[in-house]
């Protein structure tokens, strides 16, 4: 933060948060948030062995999983293959409970 | 990494290879002529009769089972379910695997809760292995050719792999197309002496008298009879078996021997809808696999069978693997065969009270002057070994690492079963005593599940060592309101005595999944 100077309050509480008596809201800012292509949390497990960095809650970004076909094995891709399987649940926060399983069962 | 341990979901199983829905008609239909009605409107038939795709690879049925699905969801394929039971059977036969070609990977066909899946190479375990068990290429034979054209499907079907995690550090499109399939096609190759082998041998029927041995962890072992006699195109399975404490677990199953060998039932046991998946040996004579809960694939049980006729005299479980010194005990054998004189190693003293040809009580005395050790009873051509044990020193979990998943909506919770293993100190190390009854906790792995309650949250764990996860879906009374996902540390305490020995495991606690194939 040497050479960088906040702008707006984000940044401000960012580089407020790095002295070393606020350890826990550095860890917070550092938790993953969401799938990005830099990060990479597992889908049943984190990069350190566990599940406090995984991207929870998952429905918050399910949808980010399935439509870029991102977990293929864990969650079902609408690009190509199921491409009707979220069709008529538009929050998965709030309505996870209807997603169905894509192999046919009997 | 090349082994990682694979839980994978149970769910609302397994499908097309469930019999229920089947009418009588099936077993009238010609499985080839039903393949050439549906399928050679897209795969070109050669000249030598051969179709293009189907004909230059081998699968298991729940393979073929997967084919004919995606010919239905992605191809339009329109076909009745006799017709598709047929098309698996014939497909199963005509283009199957070996036994030795699908024994490494009876863990998934098993629908096991928990395995470790290896993969062949660190390549493969990236390339394959990221989003599959090593088991899905392991249990497919192709020619060169189609291991090729393999690759050209999944770049076309799942085109984001491209920027997948351990696609980006690698030229991945250069490597499968140059390298991959080329090892693929080394590894599990179309053309083997094993399926030459077993393409030609006549396969033995099923039919007949079993005796039956298994264990179903969290419960323990169990022993019996299963009748099995032809029904048509199936076979009819009855199960008279009974707990080792006696209580009764009775069933019955219809089935189809896909392959001359690979046994897929569909019944109940002590009225819960049961999935069997069993292999039977070239001989014909043994039978085995696991049995699990329909709707539960993590519930079930080890299964091993001998047919009665002719059969080796064997002990196959037994009441109990230990006598702690000072204690009389009796353990019952079950197995076949069992008749002749008993005897022990020196310093076991043992005595017949029951004897049938299929059990054996045995009164038997750990003196207080006795060795520590392993010692062998024998009976007739019947051997097995019981563990005279002073005092336990560890304690191991099996499995020492393993996940559940949180359940709800329309994904079955996928429980966690753990077991108590004790030691003794031998001469040469840790000898095994057995699986003893355990006091089961759960606590935090480490700090960080301390700070967020994972114990409080994720799930709870009973005393037989089962963990049932909690509910899934975002929890708005946790941080972030993050889902039920926990990292605990799952403790066994064991009293021998005034004596107290612990053993742990890690349970890890995830979220569920929503693609349930039956080979994933």
């Amino acid at each position: 933060m040497k050479h960088l100077k906040p702008i707006n309050i984000k940044a401000q509480a960012l580089k407020d948060a790095s002295g070393d008596t606020e350890r826990l809201e550095v860890v917070a800012m550092q938790t993953v948030a969401g799938c990005a292509s830099t990060m990479d949390p597992g889908w049943e497990v984190d990069a350190f062995g566990g599940v406090a960095s995984l991207c929870q809650p998952m429905e918050a970004d399910l949808y980010g999983c399935s439509d870029p076909c991102w977990w293929p094995a864990q969650v079902p891709d609408v690009m190509n293959t199921y491409p009707d399987w979220d069709g008529e649940v538009s929050n998965a926060g709030n309505d996870w409970r209807q997603l169905n399983t894509v192999f046919p069962k009997k | 990494m090349l082994s990682k341990a694979h839980i994978f979901l149970s769910g609302l199983i397994l499908l097309t290879l469930s019999l229920f829905t089947l009418t009588a008609r099936a077993e009238e239909l010609d499985g080839k002529a039903l393949v050439n009605d549906y399928c050679t409107a897209c795969h070109e038939q050669t000249d030598g009769g051969d179709l293009t795709r189907i004909s230059q690879v081998r699968k298991t049925p729940e393979g073929w089972d997967m084919t004919i699905f995606r010919m239905q969801h992605l191809h339009g394929l329109d076909i009745d379910e006799n017709d598709r039971f047929a098309i698996i059977k014939y497909l199963s036969d005509e283009r199957g695997l070996a036994p030795q070609e699908a024994a490494p990977f009876r863990y998934v066909l098993e629908q096991r809760a928990h395995f470790v899946d290896k993969a062949p190479n660190d390549d493969l375990d990236a390339l394959c292995g990221r989003c599959h068990t090593n088991a899905r290429y392991g249990l497919q034979r192709r020619t060169e050719d189609d291991w090729m054209k393999h690759m050209h499907f999944h770049v076309g079907q799942f085109p984001s792999l491209e920027y997948q995690a351990r696609s980006r550090d690698r030229f991945w499109w250069q490597e499968v197309t140059t390298k991959t399939y080329k090892e693929l096609t080394a590894l599990y190759p179309f053309e083997n002496a094993d399926w030459d082998h077993w393409k030609t041998t006549p396969h033995k029927s099923p039919e007949g008298s079993w005796r039956v041995s298994g264990h179903r962890p969290g419960i323990g072992d169990y022993e019996g009879i299963m009748t099995v006699k032809k029904d048509g195109y199936y076979f009819k399975a009855s199960y008279d078996l009974h707990n080792m404490d006696g209580t009764v677990l009775k069933g019955h199953s219809k089935a189809v021997v896909y392959t001359g060998y690979e046994w897929r039932g569909t019944g109940e046991m002590s009225d819960t809808e049961t999935r069997e998946v069993y292999a039977m040996s070239e001989s014909g004579n043994q039978m085995q696999g696991r049995w699990h809960n329909a709707a539960h694939y993590d519930v079930g049980g080890e299964f091993k069978a001998v047919r009665i006729k002719n059969a080796t005299p064997e002990i196959l479980v037994k009441s109990s693997d230990y006598i702690r010194i000072g204690e009389d005990k009796i353990i019952t054998l079950y197995g076949v065969g069992l008749s002749g004189k008993i005897s022990a190693d020196a310093g076991l003293d043992v005595k017949v009270t029951k004897q049938t040809p299929t059990s054996v009580s045995l009164k038997i005395a750990a003196n207080k002057d006795m060795t520590k050790g392993v010692y062998k009873i024998t009976m007739g051509q019947a051997e097995t070994d019981v563990v005279v044990y002073d005092k336990i020193s560890t304690v191991k979990v099996f499995p020492d690492w393993t996940i559940a998943r949180l359940g709800g909506g329309q994904t079955a919770p996928v429980s966690a079963q753990f077991e108590a293993v004790a030691y003794m100190k031998g001469e040469m190390g840790d000898t095994k005593i057995g699986i003893m009854p355990a006091k089961w906790q759960a606590h935090p792995f480490n700090e960080e599940a301390e700070r967020l309650n994972d114990v409080g949250f994720s799930g709870t764990i009973n005393q037989q060592g089962t963990f049932m996860p909690a509910s899934a879906g975002p929890n708005k009374e946790r941080q972030y309101a993050t889902n039920n996902a926990g990292n605990l540390k799952i403790v066994a305490e064991i009293s021998d005595g005034d004596h107290k020995v612990t053993g742990e495991a890690q349970l890890i606690v995830t979220v569920q999944r929503w693609n349930l194939p039956p080979i994933r």
